[in-house]
């Protein structure tokens, strides 16, 4: 494994789903902001704009024809990815426990087809720009014999290691704003110790009917929130201003220094109090709404909301996680494996960007995601 | 890089140095004590083959059964290959609170005064957290 893990930083760059930019040499962001001079660190010069039409040939895959795919194996492809999506769907739904229940595997056996399942959701979620947690749980507590308390447990650790790997870069970059997830991640973070310790407490058939509930409500918003690369902020309302929270950012593609302020911040404060709840109860992480919030209703640019959530499901995930540890919800054998297959499969799937559709892989999640709702519901009210 | 360094602020900074050395550590510690956990050594409190009997049971009862108190009870088992591994769990979990404290004194020293007392809050947060009271009962 990578040990400085920017690839993970890089999923942020290269990701279609979230609309942006592809990734750009460091060098090139430092070139960005000064004068335009053809090939002295300003404009690029004729060799490098060569160069870099190249590499942007190389990543997108597009211009390079050793990269094309046969459209018969496209065809092939996506005809074998539709059956098995629709007999795992058809599994998640109506056998999944059963399976769970009568697979006699040995330990081993388990663990190793958690950290296959893991490698795969880390695959996906790269590629559908949703958070692994909000796969993990769901899945997992359907296919695999843990008990709902020990996934939630895994589930929280997943998305707090893929938020501590990739926030460095992102926050030396500035894309990540320390500030903004300041007065976020201690609402959310409070919240989220309730919703954690409540998800604990309650009866494991209650929180499995909450969970499908939950999951519905994380379909119709991947479903329905449109993104908004540069949302409109006519004025910073009291609160940011009085908390500073605004930034500036190097948007390598459009070669500028964007500026940005946020307004609605009591809302938001509401709003992610709300997501902290869930987030710590379910054990999924706080990425399926930190974006949509930050982005949408405090009108943070794309890339900024993007980049501080990922700092702030650290938050959020540092202190729902005490909890679980505390409650003897984490499990080392199914926690630890679960972590290195999701950042391993993350690393793999920032590979496949340039071959996969990520319209596709979304559309997928949604289907997967409301069959695991279904199977969670279900196994909730004893069906 | 020196350009956008200039959008930075040194405790944002100073916090991405610190995640990041903090990560490396942990994740490189976490990786070695789960290879000595498969490999038998030390010797877990629940062998691997035996955890089949329990991870299907809820935490507070898997607790009970394996006979470890819930909070930190787990520390005095660490000894333990199983709950080796927590030590690491736990000093990734901790790195969000030591990175705040990092950059409090800076931005005290700055006289940003509401942003340190947001820090404090957040950290006096994770320390209740951490503190294993936070609790309503077990399912």
């Amino acid at each position: 494994m990578q040990l400085g893990f920017n690839w993970l930083n890089s999923v942020l760059f290269k990701h279609p789903a979230i609309a942006l930019r592809p990734e750009v040499p460091q060098n090139a962001i430092t070139a960005a902001c000064t004068p335009a001079q053809p090939g002295a660190g300003g404009m690029p010069s004729e060799r490098e704009a060569a160069s870099n039409a190249a590499a942007r040939g190389r990543s997108n895959g597009m211009d390079d024809p050793e990269q094309r795919w046969p459209e018969s194996r496209t065809i092939l492809i996506r005809l074998l990815g539709g059956l098995g999506l629709l007999a795992f769907v058809a599994a998640c739904v109506w056998g999944g426990p059963a399976i769970a229940a009568q697979a006699n595997l040995p330990w081993w056996a388990w663990i190793a087809l958690l950290f296959v399942f893991c490698f795969c959701i880390g695959i996906v979620s790269v590629l559908a720009g949703v958070g692994g947690g909000v796969l993990f749980v769901p899945i997992v507590a359907s296919f695999f014999p843990f008990h709902l308390d020990f996934v939630r447990g895994a589930g929280l650790l997943v998305a707090l290691a893929t938020g501590l790997a990739s926030s460095p870069g992102l926050l030396r970059t500035g894309l990540a704003s320390f500030r903004l997830a300041l007065p976020l991640g201690l609402v959310a973070s409070t919240s989220a110790i309730f919703g954690a310790a409540l998800g604990v407490s309650l009866p494991t058939n209650l929180v499995q009917i909450a969970l499908g509930l939950a999951i519905f409500g994380i379909v119709f918003l991947q479903w329905r929130a449109k993104k908004s690369e540069h949302p409109d902020v006519p004025k910073a309302d009291a609160l940011s201003a009085a908390l500073q929270i605004s930034g500036i950012y190097i948007d390598v593609a459009a070669r500028k220094k964007i500026e940005w302020k946020v307004h609605r911040t009591p809302e938001a404060l509401l709003v992610f109090a709300g997501i902290g709840v869930v987030a710590g109860m379910f054990g999924l992480g706080a990425g399926w709404a930190n974006v949509p919030a930050l982005n949408l209703l405090m009108g943070a640019p794309l890339k900024v909301a993007v980049a501080t959530s990922m700092l702030l499901s650290t938050v959020v995930g540092t202190s729902a996680a005490w909890v679980y540890l505390n409650q003897g919800a984490v499990l080392a054998m199914v926690t630890v494996p679960s972590i290195v297959g999701a950042m391993l499969g993350a690393f793999v799937g920032v590979r496949l960007l340039h071959v996969v559709s990520a319209n596709v892989v979304r559309k997928v999640i949604i289907l997967t995601l409301t069959a695991a709702g279904f199977r969670a519901l279900l196994t909730g009210l004893g069906i | 890089m020196a350009k956008v360094r200039r959008f930075v602020s040194p405790e944002q900074s100073a916090y991405a140095r610190w995640l990041e050395l903090g990560v490396r550590i942990g994740m490189a510690g976490l990786l070695i004590v789960f290879v000595l956990y498969l490999i038998g050594y030390p010797a877990a409190h629940v062998p691997p083959d035996a955890l089949p009997r329990y991870w299907g049971l809820s935490a507070a009862r898997y607790l009970a059964a394996v006979g470890v108190q819930p909070g930190w009870g787990w520390l005095q088992l660490v000894g333990n290959g199983d709950y080796l591994n927590l030590v690491g769990i736990s000093f990734l979990i901790s790195l969000t609170m030591v990175c705040y404290l990092r950059v409090l004194p800076e931005t005290w020293r700055k006289g940003d005064m509401i942003s340190a007392a947001i820090i404090l809050l957040q950290v006096a947060v994770l320390l209740f957290a951490a503190s294993g009271v936070a609790v309503f009962g077990h399912s």
